[in-house]
């Protein structure tokens, strides 16, 4: 836990809802939330801007894919958990491999995936 | 011989009915041919010289004299019996003098005669009967000079006799004057002694040969005629003996003659040959009488010697003549009875022999290629025959050439090996004559002659004739042989004819095609051949003629030609009979029983030879079941189009040997082809298949080459507007031993809608997935906030059902209309109905219709439970009084919807000493999620919340 103390997590969840809750998860864990964006055009602005060290993102944001800010992010080194309600088989091929997160989800996975991603980094 | 003309006078009056022995004696010593005949014509009487002259004895009593001979008149035609001058004397009566006849021997000779019939009349002048002399006139130009002469030797003779008292020149005539001048003897001496000085006279000047001689055959006399016949002078020879005058090997003449005389016979007419003085022969007539003296006894003979050698050679040219002419007249009359060319040949061979006194002949024609050839002959060899075949004088076109007469082959203009050849056949002459008909030169006769041979005038215009005779004969027979080859022709042919219509006949019959013939151009009668009648269900013979007058109409079927009844006019066989030609015509036969039959042919008009129409003949054959396996076919092609059509297929065939590719009209449609446009070959089809599935194309293509077994494959097209198009090919291989060859054949549809559908679907999948996990999630949510910010449980679990189930009716309203939106009513309408007071008319919703999309509806339902709820726990809907109006608005420029909840009657309001989960839904998620503005105004008179969220109408 002491790992992650401070670390800033960038949230993009156009769900208000589900967004107040993975915040409320990442908060009673330590972490800071960077977010939540709900627009790709936001969330890409705010990943150039934002200093984070993980980033969970919805891969649906109110019908655009979040699939540019994945790669700008993998671009950058920063480790990425996808948060979605898709299968593996409605991804691209190149994002099969990321790690995910079925909705809905439990905090402690939640947790568990962002803390499993920084170590691995 | 007598004058004929004086004779009939004298017998008229001196040879009476009676009849007397004296005078019969008279009549039989004549040496001139007298009959006698009754009434009837029955012979009475004839002498010697009539039976000599006759040929024959007549029958006295029973032959009719004149019909005994074969009599011809002078021009050579018959002379019936009953014309006969004798019968024409009994009939009329009268005398006739000297008509000329020829009367025919039994033995065929024929003789050239005069006829002097003369009545003969009893005393009271009534005709008892006739009495007929006939003079033989077959040397006549001779005979007439013979008869002059002889006549003035009688007119002297009767003072020669009185005067010597000796025997008479001798004439048969002299005897019957002799008789006569016995009765009158002192008359006849005196008138003698008279006259003796003249009869010397007479002696002297004759052109005769007037010799007297002894017994001993010296010559006694020798007058002036006797000099310039023998050619010595009467010193010469008077006293020597005749024998001077006797040519050799005629040495027993003398004593013969002499031998005669002495036995008192006299010699009549002998006709001899004597030597010249120049040893010259000459021909004479010898007449010899004895010299008696005044005792009677014989004492010498006289000798009256004629020159006869140009009566011999008139006698000679008369039977020439005669020859030559009964020869003409044998040749006119073969030739007219000939019956073929053979017999023309023959009488032709016969007749120039006979008239042109040459021993051979022959006749030659030109053949077909214009050589002279031998077609009969007479006495050549065939060696002679082979040699001068072909020769003639004169070529086809010669125009009315002359006939040539070499005299003699020596002397003649031949070439050497000619002349040898006719020499060495032993011709010495020779004559070719052309023979001419109708104006052209057909070909020649030929005389050959023995010894050389001068062609006389007469021999050269006999030849002529011939000719012309042979030339008419030839081409009569040719022109009955090709009159009777034409008719042959014509025979044959008509049989022919016949056997061809017959031939046709039985051929039409049997043919299993129906035919229609009509023999007349107005068609009134068309009858048919077997296959047609059986066609039409009709008696064998039954007119089927529509133009037939109405009640010999065929009745029970009707003809129709695309679907139209043809009237009569119509009909294929009435347009041929009017001298079209009609071809591949298509009718269809409609019996009255509801069936029909198709038939498909020709008519064409039937000519003469003048080639106008007498009719016309059709014929068809039966198509039905060819036009039904047709409409088979085309229906199955229809529903094969319509399937194809529908299904947005079509069909397609590559043809592996010829690498041809042929796409149906609709598979070219599916490629945006105008049909029939398609190139037609595997790499045309390759060009527009997108290239990312192109491998995949071939790949299969190959897979299907390797195995045989069927295509399948499904690839992008990329269409020359640039549409994508998804297509999918089936195909499959044809047997392998198909005519036409090995093909891979298919269909192909276009499948794009299918893709479309199916990734559609797959979006729709994914897309109700990630819903459900979001709405998942939300519920998560919602559940933690729910009990996290509620102390009191119970109120908390009430709370989260309540929230629960009016995400549930969004949800299920959004169903309901297909995920298509929501009307912002409804979404009011639904959260306020549970508070909805209809007497006290406490909820009032006032705005546009206003659908609202799914993420809108769902936020704003959760949004108006939460102020629903507040309001029935805090607001106006906790009093009786307490009313909540709902309106909202649109502002089109804007593009915002602005919704206004306003809570009048209620409790006093406070602002809420908490912050709890229906605010923080209200402000932050419809913030957040809709992008909206929301205020909450907690005014005294009750709750009032502006929410203001972006809206674009018709976005949803």
């Amino acid at each position: 836990m002491t790992e992650s103390e401070g670390c800033r997590v960038f949230v993009v969840e156009d769900e208000f809802l589900v967004a107040l809750q993975i915040e409320d998860d990442l908060v009673a864990a330590g972490y800071v939330v960077v977010g939540p964006f709900t627009t790709l055009e936001g969330s890409i602005t705010a990943s150039r801007e934002q200093k984070f060290e993980v980033a969970t993102l919805d891969l649906n944001l109110r019908g655009e894919f979040v699939y540019p800010l994945v790669d700008e992010l993998l671009e950058r080194g920063v480790p990425v958990l996808l948060l979605t309600g898709y299968t593996a088989a409605d991804l691209p091929d190149r994002f099969r491999a990321l790690p995910r997160l079925a909705k809905p989800f439990d905090g402690p996975e939640l947790i568990r995936q962002v803390e499993s991603l920084l170590a691995a980094r | 011989m007598c004058s004929a003309e004086g004779l009939p006078n004298n017998l008229e009056s001196k040879i009476g009915p009676s009849d007397s022995p004296d005078l019969r004696a008279v009549l039989d010593a004549l040496p001139m041919a007298v009959f006698a005949t009754d009434r009837e014509g029955i012979i009475t009487y004839f002498n010697q010289a009539a039976a000599d002259l006759a040929g024959s004895e007549p029958r006295l009593g029973k032959d009719r004299w004149c019909v005994s001979w074969d009599l011809r008149r002078a021009d050579g035609s018959i002379l019936p019996d009953d014309e006969c001058p004798m019968a024409q004397t009994l009939k009329e009566g009268r005398a006739i003098t000297g008509r000329e006849i020829v009367a025919v021997r039994p033995d065929g000779t024929m003789v050239p005669i005069l006829s002097y019939p003369t009545p003969i009349l009893d005393k009271s002048g009534m005709m008892t009967g006739a009495i007929n002399l006939l003079v033989d006139i077959s040397d006549r130009k001779g005979s007439q000079a013979i008869l002059r002469a002889q006549t003035e030797r009688i007119e002297v003779r009767d003072p020669v006799v009185s005067s010597s008292g000796e025997a008479q020149a001798a004439t048969t005539i002299d005897n019957a004057d002799l008789l006569l001048a016995s009765q009158h003897e002192a008359e006849r001496r005196l008138r003698a002694e008279r006259d003796s000085r003249y009869l010397a006279a007479i002696v002297e000047s004759s052109d005769d040969a007037i010799i007297s001689k002894d017994l001993n055959g010296i010559v006694t006399s020798w007058n002036k005629g006797a000099e310039r016949l023998f050619g010595y002078a009467a010193d010469e020879v008077i006293g020597k003996p005749i024998t001077i005058l006797i040519p050799p090997g005629r040495e027993d003449e003398e004593s013969h003659i002499l031998g005669r005389i002495r036995n008192g016979v006299r010699i009549d007419h002998y006709e001899t040959k004597r030597q010249r003085k120049d040893g010259s022969l000459v021909d004479i007539s010898l007449t010899v009488s004895p010299v008696r003296d005044v005792t009677g006894r014989i004492v010498g003979a006289s000798k009256i010697a004629r020159n006869i050698t140009e009566q011999k050679q008139a006698e000679k040219t008369v039977q020439a003549r005669l020859r030559e002419q009964a020869s003409l007249y044998r040749l006119t009359e073969k030739l007219h009875r000939a019956k073929g060319i053979e017999e023309v040949y023959d009488a032709a061979l016969d007749a120039i022999k006979a008239a042109l006194n040459c021993s051979r002949a022959s006749i030659l024609l030109f053949d077909q290629s214009d050589r002279m050839r031998f077609v009969a002959w007479s006495g050549l060899s065939e060696h002679y025959r082979h040699a001068v075949d072909g020769h003639s004088p004169w070529t086809p076109d010669a125009h009315d050439p002359d006939p040539i007469f070499v005299a003699d082959v020596t002397g003649a203009d031949l070439s050497d090996e000619l002349r040898a050849t006719i020499a060495s056949e032993g011709i010495a002459a020779l004559g070719f004559i052309p023979l001419i008909t109708g104006g052209r030169l057909i070909g020649k006769f030929m005389a050959y002659y023995d010894k050389p041979h001068v062609f006389s005038e007469t021999e050269i215009s006999l030849a002529l004739t011939i000719a012309r005779q042979l030339g008419f004969s030839i081409q009569r027979i040719r022109a009955e042989r090709a009159r009777q080859l034409a008719e042959e022709q014509l025979r044959r042919n008509e049989a022919n004819e016949r056997a061809r219509a017959a031939e046709l006949q039985a051929i039409m019959e049997a043919v299993p095609a129906p035919i229609w013939i009509t023999r007349t151009p107005d068609c009134r009668v068309i009858e048919g051949n077997r296959s047609a009648y059986e066609l039409l269900h009709l008696p064998p013979g039954l007119n089927l003629s529509f133009s037939a007058p109405p009640e010999e109409r065929p009745s029970v079927f009707q003809i129709f030609a695309a679907g139209r009844m043809l009237s009569a006019d119509e009909l294929p066989v009435q347009r041929a009979a009017r001298g079209e030609e009609v071809e591949n015509f298509e009718e269809e036969i409609r019996f009255n029983d509801g069936k029909s039959r198709h038939l498909l042919g020709n008519a064409t008009p039937l000519r003469n030879a003048l080639g106008e129409v007498t009719g016309a003949v059709a014929a068809f054959i039966d198509i039905t079941e060819r036009k039904q396996t047709e409409e088979a076919l085309r229906e199955s092609e229809r529903r094969l189009k319509m399937a194809l059509d529908a299904g947005r297929m079509g069909a397609w065939e590559w043809n592996l040997e010829s690498g041809r590719v042929i796409w149906s009209p609709g598979l070219e449609v599916l490629h945006h082809l105008e049909p029939g446009t398609f190139a037609g070959t595997l790499a045309d089809f390759k060009r527009d298949i997108h290239p990312a599935d192109l491998p995949a194309v071939e790949q299969a293509i190959q897979r299907a080459l390797a195995t045989r077994e069927d295509y399948h494959v499904a690839y992008r097209v990329r269409l020359l507007d640039g549409a994508i198009r998804w297509m999918e090919a089936f195909g499959r291989f044809s047997p392998p031993d198909s005519a036409a060859g090995e093909r891979l054949a298919g269909i192909c549809m276009d499948i794009t809608e299918r893709k479309e559908a199916e990734a559609q679907r797959d979006l729709l999948v994914a897309e109700l997935s990630h819903r459900v996990k979001n709405t998942l999630a939300t519920v998560n949510s919602i559940a933690r906030q729910s009990f996290s910010t509620n102390p009191d449980a119970h109120d908390a679990q009430r709370s989260f059902d309540a929230r629960i189930r009016a995400l549930a009716q969004a949800h299920t309203r959004l169903a309901e209309a297909r995920w298509s939106g929501v009307s912002l009513q409804s979404i009011f309408s639904d959260e306020l109905a549970p508070y909805r007071n209809e007497d006290m008319d406490n909820i009032s919703l006032d705005g546009p219709p206003t659908n609202l999309p799914p993420k809108h509806a769902l936020t704003l339902g959760m949004a108006a439970h939460e102020l629903a709820t507040n309001a029935a726990k805090h607001g106006a809907l906790s009093v009786k009084a307490g009313r909540v109006s709902v309106d909202w608005a649109v502002d089109p420029n804007e593009n915002r919807l602005c919704i206004r909840w306003s809570e009048t009657g209620g409790p006093p309001v406070s602002p809420p000493s908490r912050n709890g989960f229906g605010r923080l839904l209200l402000e932050r998620v419809l913030a957040s999620d809709l992008g909206g503005d929301v205020r909450l105004e907690f005014a005294s008179q009750g709750l009032n919340c502006t929410i203001d969220v972006p809206y674009l109408r018709g976005a949803e």
